[in-house]
């Protein structure tokens, strides 16, 4: 197995319809109606995650939409951003440190977790 | 809905120096434009992306035209465009300046085998283009009404933005 | 030719019409982009997209040309204050105004025959450039620095233009990743970047040359692709990258999704599009 399609199959373990897309230089991880845990509510948006270095950042999840209740996240200010990718708008908050080295299961658990 | 071309200049000098090829039989070689799209509520742009030269060999003789399109060159069009799930557009060319117009042979014969496309890539707009040296006209197919109609807009994009047809829009 | 465009039929027989018809996009309307916005309305471009966030306040006025103290005081919205300008210059313009990021009002600029960036940051220029191959629109990026901490200062500046087949920012070593993680790792530091009118004006009137010898005749040379301003000697020439990049074949759009829309559905594979 190549290591995309071993990124993909770790993908798939929580979105099974996660594709990889590639622009720039960048690959991501097309995460269609991920399910998104804000406390109580849950949103179903599609999703981003780049699994590298992208925009200053380790590894990075872009969603469709921000989250207005999460404008702090752990005491600090979220910073939402927009940005273009494909084509399309994408949002992103500020969040480091989830590293490249995990497997993609565990990378897109982090950085959802920081929404939970 | 109106659509707007655009096509990279260097890809149409290559279409330019493909269909200057002298052939043995066919008085104008023709070619297929692959292309993508990019869709608004009231206006589209087609943007053009490789093209695909009908091989030598691929041309039947025709006493009126010198040669046609073969059924191989439809045949290699169709799965093309399978393949790639873009809007396409048959192009040929006039050897004159200015804009160039239809003639009624080529108006007849991209009516009946522009719509054979979407038995290939339903979804899509297809359609045809004649260029002279200098200017192109160009009909494009909607599938939503599955009428045919001049597109508005057909800019070649460089260092020189270049409107080769009539302003329809 | 009507007495409006009397002095400036040198452009073409067709000018005046072909400059009416012209759509073209400008992304941040206070330094750079308040220009732009006004030479093109003066030289009679016909149709605008103006899109900025943000409003404009009394910190914009030593540069954004066009706004009095009125409207910097009641802190309004910069596309307001350009589309009023441009009206005024040219009451038949079509204006159509986006108080948003672009990035979430790009559907609407796809269409633009020109796509100007007078933004303030490498990673909206580096977004803005990659939308504008996507749909193959010519990019004109233009933008300023004042380098030092102290006396001397340096100003810097550009103009780029980016077509497709073309060398993009990134050949040209304008956007780097290494720009772009230092610019992502101050985001936020303290205080704006220094901005004066004076190259801004410069740079400008050099962009909308550049995009007059896009799409009038006039001359037959084409635009050079990169002019680097030096704001201490006064001087535009340019770029001895473009040497260095002749015959060069950019590398950075040959994704395959690089082109046109692309169609994100639920459990689908990203296509290319295909509902028109």
């Amino acid at each position: 197995m190549s290591a995309d399609e071993e990124m993909l199959a770790s993908a798939r373990r929580i979105n099974p319809g996660a594709q990889l897309v590639k622009e720039g230089g960048h690959r991501f991880v097309y995460l269609p109606a991920q399910p998104v845990d804000t406390g109580e509510r849950r949103r179903v948006l599609d999703a981003l995650l780049c699994p590298g270095p992208h925009s200053g950042y380790a590894t990075r999840l872009f969603l469709a939409e921000p989250i207005p209740e999460r404008d702090r996240i752990q005491g600090q200010a979220a910073n939402w951003t927009v940005h273009s990718i494909l084509g399309r708008a994408w949002h992103s908050w500020s969040w480091q440190n989830v590293q490249a080295s995990l497997p993609l299961h565990q990378m897109l658990l982090a950085h959802l977790h920081a929404l939970r | 809905m109106n659509y707007q071309f655009r096509i990279a200049e260097g890809l149409l000098a290559a279409i330019h120096a493909d269909l200057s090829r002298p052939h043995a039989h066919a008085y104008e070689r023709v070619g297929f434009i692959h292309c993508r799209f990019g869709a608004g509520p009231h206006r589209s742009v087609i943007l053009a992306q490789d093209y695909a030269s009908v091989a030598d060999a691929d041309y039947l003789e025709s006493e009126v035209m010198g040669a046609v399109m073969g059924p191989t060159a439809i045949r290699l069009a169709l799965q093309a465009v399978y393949r790639h799930q873009g809007p396409v557009f048959h192009v040929h060319r006039h050897d004159h300046d200015g804009i160039p117009g239809f003639s009624r042979v080529d108006l007849r014969e991209s009516a009946k085998f522009v719509p054979d496309f979407w038995k290939v890539a339903p979804k899509m707009p297809h359609g045809a283009m004649v260029l002279s040296h200098d200017a192109a006209t160009g009909r494009v197919w909607c599938p939503r009404d599955r009428e045919a109609r001049p597109l508005t807009a057909i800019v070649s994009v460089g260092t020189r933005l270049t409107r080769l047809g009539a302003a329809h829009d | 030719m009507t007495e409006r465009h009397a002095r400036q039929s040198f452009l073409g027989p067709h000018s005046e019409e072909i400059l009416a018809h012209t759509e073209v996009t400008i992304v941040g309307l206070c330094g750079g982009g308040s220009h732009l916005a006004q030479l093109l309305a003066h030289i009679g471009v016909g149709r605008f997209n103006l899109v900025d966030f943000d409003r404009a306040d009394v910190s914009n006025s030593n540069r954004m040309v066009g706004l009095d103290a009125a409207a910097a005081a009641r802190k309004d919205r910069k596309v307001d204050v350009i589309r009023e300008r441009i009206l005024a210059i040219q009451p038949g313009a079509q204006v159509a105004i986006f108080a948003a990021p672009w990035q979430e009002v790009s559907d609407a600029l796809k269409f633009s025959d020109v796509i100007f960036g007078a933004v303030d940051s490498y990673r909206a220029r580096d977004e803005l450039e990659r939308f504008a191959r996507r749909f193959l629109i010519p990019y004109l990026d233009l933008g300023m620095d004042v380098h030092g901490d102290q006396v001397p200062y340096t100003i810097t500046g550009q103009v780029i233009l980016s077509v497709p087949e073309g060398p993009c920012l990134r050949c040209f070593g304008f956007i780097t990743e290494h720009r772009l993680t230092e610019e992502a790792q101050r985001y936020g530091a303290a205080g704006g970047r220094p901005q004066v009118i004076w190259p801004n004006g410069t740079l400008a009137s050099t962009a909308v040359g550049k995009f007059m010898q896009l799409v009038t005749p006039w001359s037959p040379e084409r635009p050079a692709l990169y002019t680097e301003y030096d704001g201490n000697r006064l001087t535009l020439m340019p770029s001895r990258k473009l040497q260095a990049l002749q015959g060069h074949s950019c590398p950075h759009y040959d994704d395959p999704l690089a082109l046109g829309d692309v169609v994100w559905g639920q459990a689908h594979r990203p296509a290319l599009a295909s509902t028109p």
